[in-house]
């Protein structure tokens, strides 16, 4: 289906949710209204597990508990935790779930919305992260073991996470193809030859991006400095931490977008891109996945089958 | 014809000795099958527990399997449309089953940094 004529047809719905863009497109216009009832429905679903400022969510039910013994957990955060730590597993850490205390340490510890005006205090001393390998997750009793010292920040893997399952649910029940999008995670179901023409920047509100790309099924992140950064009293810094100081990621680039089979895998690989640094395309074109790296010059490379310098 | 003469009284004691020294060596036996394969079962089992606990960021059994990596079915996409792999639920990050191509025509949608 060519992706022109397929845009004529396309109808979008946007919403904010989690400080930041959410937008919602299907080929078949009669699906939107029940499409948008499944966005709220899974957003709702998630934020009442994995979100981190939310007092009541059953995910700082976890973090509160910081008793270092097993926590009962329902099969929804049971399984967000578990695709958090699969994608911790699958990078060999770089996105790691055990952030929360690094993220509130330079301030990050309320809704974006009230940090981004900047907070006070001072840029810490580097301080690795607890580490994903000190989760324990077992599946039968369905509970979670964190040490006593560990704030879960799920942020990226239930965001894309959601993503996916609205993208599957709509598709499921309704047969349009659909593509969500939840800050610029970006996930697409349908039929085999659904295709959405997207544009690629460093921010998701960009106005011009400056390459536009058709998608089919699967998915596309984008991660970056360029969004989500304050100012820890005169130091700049961002949401994106190096597990392995604690500290922002201070790499080579500022953006990675990436295309994957779901938008989990894409989210999971271009935040990763982002915390390796140099070695990124690398372990990208080992991977088999397109991606679009920026570097913080502005200089543009491009690895696998990611159409290189076509602009739209 | 020489008749063998019968056995005499003693001969048939030696014979309940015999039996009862064969049987104390099956129960002998039986005894250490027994506690042979409790100790087995119990070696199994506490093995199996030692290892659901040494491997953390793995899911753990409690029925005595030792661990084995979280293999959640939540974040793949719908198995219908070809982005259906096995993506998000698999051990591997799965590349896309269409690979990105260029466009003309404007973008209603934006993936970047948030």
């Amino acid at each position: 289906m060519a992706a022109a004529s397929l845009e004529e047809r396309t109808t979008r719905y946007r919403t904010t949710a989690w400080s930041t863009r959410v937008e919602l497109v299907v080929s078949d216009p009669g699906a939107t209204v029940a499409a948008a009832s499944i966005l709220h429905a899974e957003l709702d679903r998630m934020d009442r597990i994995a979100n981190r400022f939310r007092p009541d969510s059953e995910l700082n039910r976890v973090n509160d508990a910081r008793t270092g013994a097993p926590v009962p957990v329902s099969t929804d955060l049971f399984d967000t935790l578990a695709v958090a730590c699969r994608a911790a597993a699958l990078t060999g850490g770089a996105v790691d779930p055990t952030v929360g205390d690094a993220l509130c340490r330079i301030g990050y510890d309320r809704d974006f919305a009230e940090v981004s005006p900047g907070v006070a205090g001072h840029l810490p001393s580097p301080l690795p992260v607890p580490g994903w390998r000190s989760v324990e997750l077992d599946e039968e009793r369905s509970t979670v073991r964190v040490g006593a010292a560990t704030t879960l920040d799920l942020g990226a893997t239930a965001k894309a996470l959601t993503a996916d399952r609205v993208a599957r649910t709509v598709f499921a029940r309704t047969g349009s193809g659909v593509l969500v999008s939840l800050g610029g995670d970006m996930a697409v179901d349908g039929p085999a030859d659904v295709r959405f023409v997207v544009g690629v920047a460093d921010v998701c509100d960009a106005e011009d991006p400056p390459e536009t790309v058709t998608i089919g099924p699967g998915g596309l992140a984008t991660s970056g400095v360029g969004s989500r950064h304050w100012l820890l009293g005169r130091h700049p810094v961002h949401h994106l931490i190096d597990p392995r100081t604690g500290l922002p990621v201070g790499g080579p680039w500022r953006t990675v977008t990436v295309a994957a089979g779901s938008c989990v895998d894409a989210n999971t690989a271009s935040t990763a891109s982002m915390v390796m640094g140099e070695p990124a395309p690398g372990w990208l074109a080992a991977r088999g996945l397109p991606a679009r790296l920026v570097r913080v010059d502005g200089r543009t490379a491009s690895v696998g089958d990611w159409p290189s310098g076509r602009q739209g | 014809m020489v008749v063998p003469p019968r056995p005499t009284g003693s001969i048939l004691r030696s014979d309940a000795r015999s039996h009862r020294r064969r049987d104390e060596a099956l129960d002998r036996a039986r005894t250490l099958t027994r506690t042979v394969a409790v100790a087995s079962a119990a070696a199994v089992a506490g093995g199996a527990l030692y290892l659901s606990h040494a491997i953390p960021g793995h899911t753990s059994a409690t029925t005595g399997t030792p661990s084995s990596q979280t293999v959640p079915s939540t974040g793949a996409p719908a198995g219908t449309g070809t982005g259906g792999t096995a993506a998000g639920s698999s051990g591997t990050l799965s590349p896309p089953a269409t690979t990105p191509a260029p466009a003309q025509s404007p973008a209603p949608v934006v993936s970047g940094a948030s």
